[in-house]
């Protein structure tokens, strides 16, 4: 190796696509590109914010460039006095760089005034009082323009700090301004640094950040003229060419090299610490944990419970543990939030690995019993974890709570944000990146295509594209824009640079993050569009990376369906429902299950755990909790679905990968379905630790480090080889590990799950009418649409009752002793909550007497009134559909004055002709979405028959092998990931579902047919085996009739 | 009472078919440009069956429709190419009747029942007499006929010829089966609410009481129902000719050729222009109808900028105008309508010389369209974008400063003006068009001497480069130069670039 010389450039200048839309590379590809152009150290400076600077860091860590926290601020118009900048009224922006801790906590607090109060799209305003308040241990980078407010920044920063910038991007003005910039630098005696004001990594990136700008300026490239920058040359470009262009300003390039080694500052240190709990006075963390704890037993446990023994062990073994880690004041907040929850009669139930504690049990953070159920504590909690962690996130447990979505679970996070203060507590951010619908769309819309034919491109391309995916071309291509076309190819191009950009931040959904003391000084806050929430300027991974802990409080809608039908079964049934004391294993619950009868079930009622349902023959609450985790992407593609369920039939004997691993495998028939079984496998087999068995189990699910996991798969070789394990059998086991890598789940996570789903199916089973009221009024929430849970609700005995002013509520509510179920108002389209909650007050008051009398009450508008009385609402007041179309007509236009005339006159007799039975059922699909009439297939019925088309209801009972025919409403189109494109269609008719497995080369066939019809003839040959009936689909025909009205379709999620 | 309505379905693509006969059975669509100024992205108005069924949408920008439609031919209407249509298709009711209602541009009443003599075969015979003519002019047309105008247009709405009886009773039964969608064109918030009432075709609404429709929907809903059953009030406005002047003239033999027709043009026009004189009015339009040899009508609007009574520039304008379409067949007769207006009186700026008279300068410029295409004639205006050499044209519009400012092809790094100087002088360059390509020696700071056409010179000081690079978008026209200026030893200085695409050299021009 040859003797180099280092170059005293560094780039201090360099935006990524953390700059939303004024960015082209991510932060990790500009390290990249500063690792091959010779650089030691770069600055990252985005736009108002540090958005990028924790991926910025850990992928400098890795290849050993010195990484420059920094940002771009905006600053307010007359905040530091006229200049010179982008726009008359604001001065341009400063670019500061963080030297010291001192300096990151006063950019963070900086960004955070700055945004604090304004508009989550507004960038930030900070003014010359703001910057002063916040100006320690920053430097300055003033621009590459003379400013005139130059003299003020000084005053602000100290002379020495504030340096003017010349750039050289072969652009025949900057050649003034550098004279210019020269020039006012020597006369006020302020340093000058050469920059390259860095957009993308390599040059050719630059189309997608003209893409980028066509986005940002809302104008597509035939418009956007100067906008776009004139050249290519704003790319990292290597050490020596910068040193090259400046050879003749050598001090520039030198004062580069001295303000880097000025900012010493890293993510490394970021003084992040987690807030102790408030206990009573006398107390200590660890003992009023303990104490709590061993009350909780007294809750949890019967006195004469055989098994108090074995608990209390565990207890005392994991306060011990939680003692010597420090970490009891974590779990007395998770605790407290728990106890808030419980405090205002709102659902909570911990879920993930939380599950395996006791500690977690008996405080009632968790609802499964981890002594009962055997679950491995070392999964929540290690101490060799905690002890080898270098950070404090490392070292926290992961306590995920599921709270009811909706205002309940607002109003738990604004306590956590009243207990920590509006500077202590945020969300996490969820970094929106491009999906491949979103850049065709931003490319597209670029490159002057309409929103009409945008939308048409969206339909063909996948929400996400995977590995041995088509390419993006080939989905433009059957959307009707081959890459034959110049543009359409510059589309598919540009889409593709595009593809995992970030495009803007948004809110995690329950992530929140809390610090001891002021967590602005860890990472800027800002405010979210949700009123009343702050969110950090980092995602979830980002803070984990950096030792920031959080707490989910995960919205979940199961929960609030459960909450809510508690009180309709106690009203309508005269029931108490206790979801702690439920029967377990109830028969009707498992033969329910059995029969795949599962609409709106928690967990499984998706398409394939519908399918699996009735191979796996649930009897107990365990083979629920093996169904949860079972029809995961992990043991999909591990291959373990099939094997499990031809052992649990007896079809394929159980065995071991080695003897060794029975106790561990014995629960699931010899195939891992577990992360706890594969920390238990790496402990028995390979010997590891507790802590090494974990940082397997982290490394796995880590999903940035392959080398890690290479590492780690070596040791665990080596270990179970020492142990005697066979290649074989070693391959075996590595294969099952690995395969938790897609989302396997801990044990105790599914059984969490599991005691939701059985929860639920209880409800179904038995209280039918109440389940779907309290699904429906939580909607949108689960698989299947309004639509489809009502046709479930009817087959099932439900009476369905139509939406009528003189009896429904905003919501759906129960009536006839529970047995009928009465749509709310919420399922007219297009009626404002306020009408809806106007007629129940009015209707409250005293019930309506006629139309007018309605009309004036519910002060319904038009629009209003017309659907009420198109939908049947109306029916207890005016007559038919259309007599009462016929008379809000008539109330509306003439309004209240003339509305009792209209009552006498001419409304008594309408002249239109009346709804037929189908006419009905396409108004309320068209103005509610829902029906509680017939079924849309039963009015094509006939035609139906007279094709040959048999009833979903009866193809259980036709023979394997034989071709059919079925037809219904489309109401699920998935492909998932894991089926080699494979899509599996469901459709519904009066009797119920039938499902259509279609392969990759059929659907490329028939896309436009099975992708573009709400209603479907399907032909194929049928499979019947082991209960579960589905088709191989080869033959798609529309049904005629079926307007978008009907497209009620869970596509391809 | 029999009125005739006569409606020109689709008339922008029927108007820019006229002028573009070969695009005729192929896919075509019609390009308009919106009339927002911040939105003037010309957009597909109308399309012919072809491009419909290749998939062109109204609404479609050019790009747009041509990504889906490779033949499709995207044609712009102008406002000429509409007034033409419409002023054939008065011709078309001029040609039946002495006195017409003209609608909208795309339809004419006019009064059908004195025709029953002339043609005895019935009301059939003159529908279709009407379509004949209109298609001699180059319209294809529908027809109807009832007693009165609303039936009448209603009756075009749905068939390409109908017959409404006059009795209420018969007259309804024929609208009956008219889709309510027809019946209430235009107002999509009526045929929403019919069809909400379960209504689908006329006959459905005349069944409903007037009255009541008109409580519940108000004027135009109870309009819909009297149309519905055939009853319409609507008065029947018929006009002459529009003041016009009429000066017509029989030749005695055919004229194939424009010298001594322009003989024939300037007698007609003369006398019309005496006649507007004495009433004090200029001429604002002239249609000429020229009928051909054997048979045959030729008949062109010939556009006028501004109103004028000069005898010259008309004469001028119609000469160019049959110049540049000449008509099929040599000429047997002309007619002569001439649109009186009052004399626009300019008011001239003190500040600034007086111009050309507008309706000189109208004739001007349509003379020299007439020479290089309408393309070709206009003000010149700095393109936004990096490619120095683009320009557009744009219309010439003397009376209003341009707004954009001068015409300034300056380039920046001897432009003296920087942001704040605005006292400076600015130095402007004198292009080549097309740039002259070169050959260049270089040296290692770049240029050294280079030698053209008609420049051989060496290179004393080079600025440079300036790269500009862009338009990857266009195909084909993706540019990458990197600009240079050189003061060369013949002592002017010189703007020169390097297509980096290729590394030939160009010398774009030279600064003032």
């Amino acid at each position: 190796m040859g003797i180099t010389t280092r170059s005293d450039y560094v780039e201090l200048r360099c935006r990524s696509a953390f700059s939303f839309l004024d960015g082209a590379s991510m932060p990790e590809d500009l390290v990249a590109a500063a690792a091959a152009g010779d650089h030691d150290t770069l600055a990252l400076a985005d736009r108002d914010g540090v958005y990028g600077a924790p991926r910025f860091f850990a992928a400098a860590r890795k290849t050993g460039l010195r990484p420059i926290v920094g940002a771009e601020i905006s600053l307010a118009a007359g905040g530091v006095g006229p200049s010179q900048g982008p726009t008359v009224d604001r001065p341009a922006p400063v670019l500061l760089l963080v030297e010291d801790r001192r300096g990151y906590q006063n950019l963070c607090q900086l960004i955070t005034a700055a945004k604090a109060g304004r508009q989550k799209s507004d960038s930030v305003n900070a003014s010359l009082d703001l910057l002063a308040a916040h100006a320690g241990g920053l430097t300055v980078l003033a621009g590459p323009a003379p400013r005139a407010d130059l003299p003020a920044l000084c005053d602000v920063f100290g002379r020495d700090r504030v340096h003017l910038e010349v750039q050289r991007h072969f652009d025949a003005e900057e050649a003034h301004r550098n004279r210019d910039v020269l020039a006012q630098a020597a006369a006020l005696g302020v340093g000058v640094v050469a920059t390259n004001d860095v957009r993308y990594a390599a040059p050719l990136q630059r189309i997608v950040h003209d893409v980028l700008t066509c986005a940002r300026e809302k104008a597509t490239v035939d418009e956007i003229g100067r906008r776009l920058a004139p050249n290519a040359e704003r790319w990292l470009k290597p050490a020596r060419e910068m040193q090259l262009l400046f050879r003749d300003m050598p001090a520039a390039v030198r004062a580069t090299r001295a303000i880097a080694e000025r900012c010493a500052f890293t993510l490394a240190n970021l003084g992040y610490v987690f807030p102790d709990y408030d206990v009573p006075s006398g107390e200590t963390q660890q003992s009023y944990l303990a104490k709590l704890s061993w009350a909780g037993i007294g809750t949890r446990y019967a006195s004469d419970d055989k098994i108090l023994p074995r608990v209390r062990r565990q207890l005392a073994r994991e306060l011990g543990i939680i003692d010597r880690l420090g970490l009891a004041g974590y779990f007395l907040i998770v605790w407290d939030i728990v106890q808030f929850a419980r405090s205002r009669g709102i659902m909570v139930q911990g879920r993930g690995s939380a599950a395996n504690s006791a500690a977690c049990f008996v405080l009632g953070i968790t609802a499964v019993d981890p002594v009962r159920m055997d679950l491995l504590f070392e999964r929540f909690l290690s101490e060799e974890r905690v002890a080898a962690a270098d950070n404090m996130a490392d070292r926290m447990p992961d306590i995920d709570l599921d709270l009811p979505s909706g205002v309940e679970r607002e109003l738990v996070i604004q306590h956590v944000y009243e207990q920590y203060g509006a500077r202590g507590a945020a969300m996490t951010a969820n970094v929106i990146t491009y999906r491949p619908r979103m850049a065709v769309r931003d490319a597209g819309r670029a490159l002057g295509l309409s929103e009409e034919q945008l939308n048409r491109i969206a339909k063909h391309l996948p929400m996400w594209l995977m590995a041995g995916d088509e390419p993006l071309e080939t989905h433009l291509a059957a959307a009707g824009f081959p890459p034959t076309e110049h543009r359409n190819r510059l589309i598919g191009a540009a889409a593709r640079g595009l593809l995992n950009l970030p495009r803007h931040l948004g809110q995690h959904s329950g992530g929140m993050v809390i610090a001891a003391g002021r967590l602005d000084a860890v990472v800027p806050l800002e405010p979210a569009s949700m009123p009343g929430r702050v969110v950090v300027q980092w995602d979830k991974d980002d803070c984990a990376d950096l030792g920031i802990v959080k707490v989910d409080l995960l919205g979940l809608g199961m929960m609030a369906v459960l909450e809510d039908a508690v009180p309709l079964i106690q009203r309508h049934e005269g029931v108490t429902i206790d979801y702690a004391k439920l029967p377990a294993d109830d028969p009707k619950v498992y033969k329910m299950l059995r029969a795949a009868d599962t609409v709106g079930v928690f967990q499984v009622e998706s398409r394939a755990q519908m399918a699996t349902l009735p191979r796996m023959q649930p009897t107990h609450f365990y083979d629920l909790v093996v169904e949860v985790a079972i029809i995961r992407p992990g043991p999909i593609v591990g291959k373990m679905v099939n094997p499990y369920l031809a052992r649990r039939n007896g079809r394929e004997p159980v065995r071991y990968p080695h003897p060794s691993l029975e106790p561990i495998l014995k629960r699931t028939l010899g195939i891992p379905l577990f992360q706890e079984q594969l920390l238990r496998i790496a402990m028995t087999a390979a010997s590891f630790s507790g802590g090494q068995a974990d940082e397997l189990r982290r490394a796995i699910g880590f999903k940035r480090s392959q080398e890690r996991m290479n590492v780690i798969e070596v040791s665990l070789r080596a270990g179970m080889a020492a142990n005697g394990i066979t290649v074989a059998a070693q391959d075996e086991i590595v294969r099952g590990i690995k395969s938790f890598a897609l989302y396997g789940f801990p044990e105790s996570h599914a059984a969490s799950f599991a005691l939701l789903a059985y929860a639920s199916a209880y409800l179904k089973a038995h209280h039918h009418a109440a389940f779907t009221c309290a699904l429906l009024n939580n909607w949108p929430m689960g698989f299947y649409h309004p639509a489809t849970l009502v046709s479930d609700a009817v087959r099932h005995g439900v009476e369905p009752l139509p939406i009528d002013v003189m009896r429904s509520g905003w919501l759906c509510d129960l009536e006839k002793d529970g047995r009928a179920l009465r749509l709310g108002l919420r399922y007219v389209a297009g009626l404002r909550e306020e009408t809806g909650r106007r007629i129940e007050a009015a209707r409250a008051q005293a019930p309506f007497s006629s139309l007018p009398d309605f009309a004036a009450r519910a002060q319904a508008n038009e629009r209003e009134l017309a659907t009420l009385a198109e939908v049947g609402a109306l029916a207890a007041l005016g007559g038919t559909r259309r007599q009462a179309l016929w008379q809000v007509d008539a109330i509306g236009k003439s309004g209240a004055l003339f509305a009792r005339a209209v009552s006498t006159g001419a409304g008594a007799a309408a002249p239109l002709p009346e709804m037929t039975a189908e006419e009905e059922m396409e108004a309320d699909f068209h103005a509610g979405s829902i029906s509680t009439g017939p079924h849309p297939i039963s009015f094509a019925r006939a035609a139906l028959d007279r094709r040959g088309v048999t009833r979903a209801g009866d193809l259980l009972g036709v023979r394997d092998g034989r071709r059919v025919r079925i037809a219904g409403v489309v109401i699920v189109r998935q492909r998932p990931g894991t089926a080699k494109g494979f899509v599996f269609i469901t459709v519904e008719d009066e009797t119920g579902f039938a499902n259509a497995i279609v392969t990759p080369q059929r659907f490329a066939e028939h896309k436009h047919t099975i992708v573009g019809n709400s209603a479907l003839v399907i032909e194929g040959v049928l499979q019947n085996l082991e209960g579960v009936v589905s088709i191989r689909a080869d033959a798609f025909f529309a049904l005629e009739g079926f307007t978008a009205t009907f497209d009620i379709s869970h596509d391809f999620h | 009472m029999r009125i005739a309505c006569v409606f020109v379905p689709q008339l922008a693509l029927q108007a820019v078919l006229r002028r573009t006969p070969e695009a005729r059975g192929g896919p075509v669509a019609v390009l308009e440009a919106g009339t927002n100024k911040a939105k003037r992205v010309a957009r597909v108005t109308e399309t012919s069956p072809e491009a419909r069924r290749a998939g062109v949408r109204a609404g479609m920008t050019g790009a747009q429709a041509s990504a889906v439609s490779a033949g499709l031919r995207l044609l712009t209407v102008t406002a000429a190419d509409r007034e033409a249509a419409s002023a054939a298709l008065a011709d078309v009711g001029y040609a039946f009747a002495a006195a017409i209602e003209r609608g909208d541009a795309d339809r004419i009443f006019f009064d059908s029942e004195d025709l029953a003599r002339l043609y005895p075969a019935g009301e059939t015979a003159i529908a279709q007499a009407v379509q004949a003519v209109a298609a001699r002019v180059g319209l294809g047309v529908r027809v109807a006929i009832a007693a009165s105008k609303g039936v009448a247009r209603l009756a075009t709405r749905a068939h390409e010829l109908a017959l409404i009886p006059t009795a209420a009773g018969p007259a309804r039964a024929a609208l009956a089966s008219i889709p309510v969608e027809l019946l209430a064109e235009g107002e999509p918030d009526l045929a929403a609410a019919f069809r909400r009432w379960g209504l689908r075709a006329a006959g459905d609404v005349a069944a409903l009481p007037v009255d009541a429709i008109g409580l519940r929907l108000g004027p135009a809903g109870a309009r819909a129902g009297r149309l519905a059953r055939g009853i319409d009030d609507e008065p029947f406005v018929p006009r002459l000719p529009d003041d016009a002047l009429e000066e017509a003239i029989e030749l005695d033999y055919p004229v194939a050729e424009l010298e001594p027709f322009s003989f024939v043009l300037r007698g007609l026009i003369d006398r019309a222009l005496t006649r507007l004189r004495e009433r004090s009015l200029a001429c604002a339009g002239l249609t000429v109808r020229l009928e051909l040899d054997p048979r045959g009508v030729d008949v062109r609007a010939v556009p006028i900028a501004a109103p004028t009574g000069d005898a010259a520039t008309l004469l001028q304008l119609a000469r160019l105008d049959l110049a540049r379409r000449p008509p099929a067949a040599p000429i047997v007769g002309v007619r002569l309508l001439a649109l009186p207006a009052r004399v626009r009186a300019t008011q001239l700026d003190i500040l600034r010389p007086a111009g050309p008279a507008p309706d000189r300068l109208a004739a001007t410029i349509a003379r020299l369209a007439a020479l290089v295409g309408p393309d070709n004639v206009g003000a010149p205006a700095v393109e936004e974008t990096w490619r120095e050499e683009a320009v557009a044209v744009t219309t010439y519009e003397p009376s209003r400063p341009d707004d954009r400012g001068p015409l300034s092809l300056t380039l920046s790094p001897l432009r003296g003006a920087r942001a704040n100087g605005g006292g400076d002088p600015q130095l402007t360059i004198r292009r080549w068009r097309p740039p002259e390509e070169i050959e260049m020696l270089l040296n290692r700071q770049g240029p050294a001497a280079f030698r053209g056409r008609e420049t051989t010179a060496r290179v004393l000081i080079a600025a440079g480069p300036y790269r500009l690079s862009g338009e990857w978008w266009k195909e084909g026209e993706h540019f990458q130069r990197a600009y240079w200026d050189v003061h060369a030893s013949d002592g002017a200085v010189y703007r020169v670039h390097q297509n980096e695409r290729d590394g030939r050299w160009y010398l774009d021009g030279y600064y003032d």
